[in-house]
């Protein structure tokens, strides 16, 4: 139709009322003659029509009850103890009793075979006495008993 | 009880005035939020971010600007942070269902539109979703939406005007008939 070119890009700003009052009576005049222009602003109005009932269908009141009760508990300052614990806890791995159980009984059993070989482990053998002489003479007291050893050098 | 006093109570450390402070936007801001992720229980997650978020800074919010296009500015930035994340770790899930209402004929013809209302929104930026949200959805002012979005108001109607072009593209079909 005559004009359009002109009105076109202003039907956005008419239908979302951002034109001067001069700019809206000359669309206006302009959509009483022009179908092609009407179908436009027609079309704009379904697109906004759409689009406001797709956004806001779906939530439902439970929804935002549910909502509400996660927002107040992220409005509550934490606790002293909270502050502490929970930045520790993120960095342990996760609780799991039984898993815990199997390694504490796993870690037992290591510790009650190695203390036995600890404990009962031959102490070294201390040397009680030595002999200054042309072939020296050490004596070394042990558990197990006393070990002499004589020096002897080979003849050449 | 006027929202500037909520404010005040609110900043004062009030938790029980947030709630009443909220309540105008809860379902508005949800909207914003669900036309921008395009899923359900994202959006339901990051309104209970934004409102966190509104009350953990309200303290440093000054009367100068309306309450409203600083709760959108957050809004709009938590999304986009969100759309990033998306992007650069996509987690590949199916979209939250909304609960039926009305009968199963216009429950399905309704739930085959939004479907392809979220595909058409899905190909647009994330900027232009806010923008064509913010304008089309919430009804802000040009001005309003170049406040939020920290950009001239030339930018807005250009970005305004692609968004619009991309979206009766993909629903043509649904737009010839008169929605």
């Amino acid at each position: 139709m005559h004009g359009c070119a002109r009105f076109t890009p202003l039907l956005e700003g008419y239908l979302d009322g951002e034109l001067s009052a001069e700019q809206i009576d000359a669309v206006e005049e302009h959509l009483w003659s022009c179908p092609r222009c009407q179908k436009e602003l027609e079309e704009l109005c379904t697109l906004r029509k759409i689009l406001r009932e797709a956004m806001e269908e779906g939530l439902v009141n439970e929804q935002l009850q549910v909502a509400w009760d996660r927002i107040t508990e992220g409005l509550t300052p934490p606790t002293l103890k909270e502050r502490i614990w929970w930045p520790v806890r993120n960095l342990l791995p996760p609780f799991r009793p039984l898993r815990t159980l199997a390694w504490g009984l796993a870690l037992l059993a290591i510790l009650l075979f190695i203390i036995p070989l600890v404990t009962t482990a031959p102490s070294p053998p201390v040397e009680v006495e030595s002999i200054e002489s042309e072939h020296p003479v050490m004596i070394f007291q042990g558990e197990e008993g006393m070990t002499v050893i004589w020096l002897f050098e080979a003849e050449e | 009880m006027n929202e500037r006093e909520l404010i005040e109570r609110v900043q004062k450390g009030e938790t029980e005035a947030f709630k009443d402070l909220m309540a105008p936007y809860e379902r508005r801001i949800y909207s914003l939020l669900y036309g921008m992720v395009g899923d359900h229980e994202d959006a339901l997650e990051l309104t209970q971010e934004v409102f966190i978020k509104a009350y953990r800074s309200i303290k440093s919010f000054r009367m100068a600007s309306s309450f409203y296009t600083w709760l959108y500015r957050i809004a709009v930035n938590l999304a986009l942070d969100f759309r990033r994340h998306w992007v650069a770790n996509p987690e590949p899930k199916e979209a939250s269902d909304p609960p039926d209402e009305g009968g199963p004929d216009s429950s399905l013809l309704r739930k085959e539109l939004n479907e392809q209302i979220h595909r058409a929104m899905a190909l647009l930026s994330a900027q232009h979703r806010a923008i064509v949200l913010l304008r089309e959805v919430e009804g802000l002012s040009y001005r309003e939406i170049a406040e939020i979005m920290g950009c001239r108001l030339g930018t807005v109607m250009s970005r305004l005007h692609y968004a619009r072009e991309g979206l009766r593209r993909a629903l043509e079909p649904y737009l010839k008939g008169g929605g």
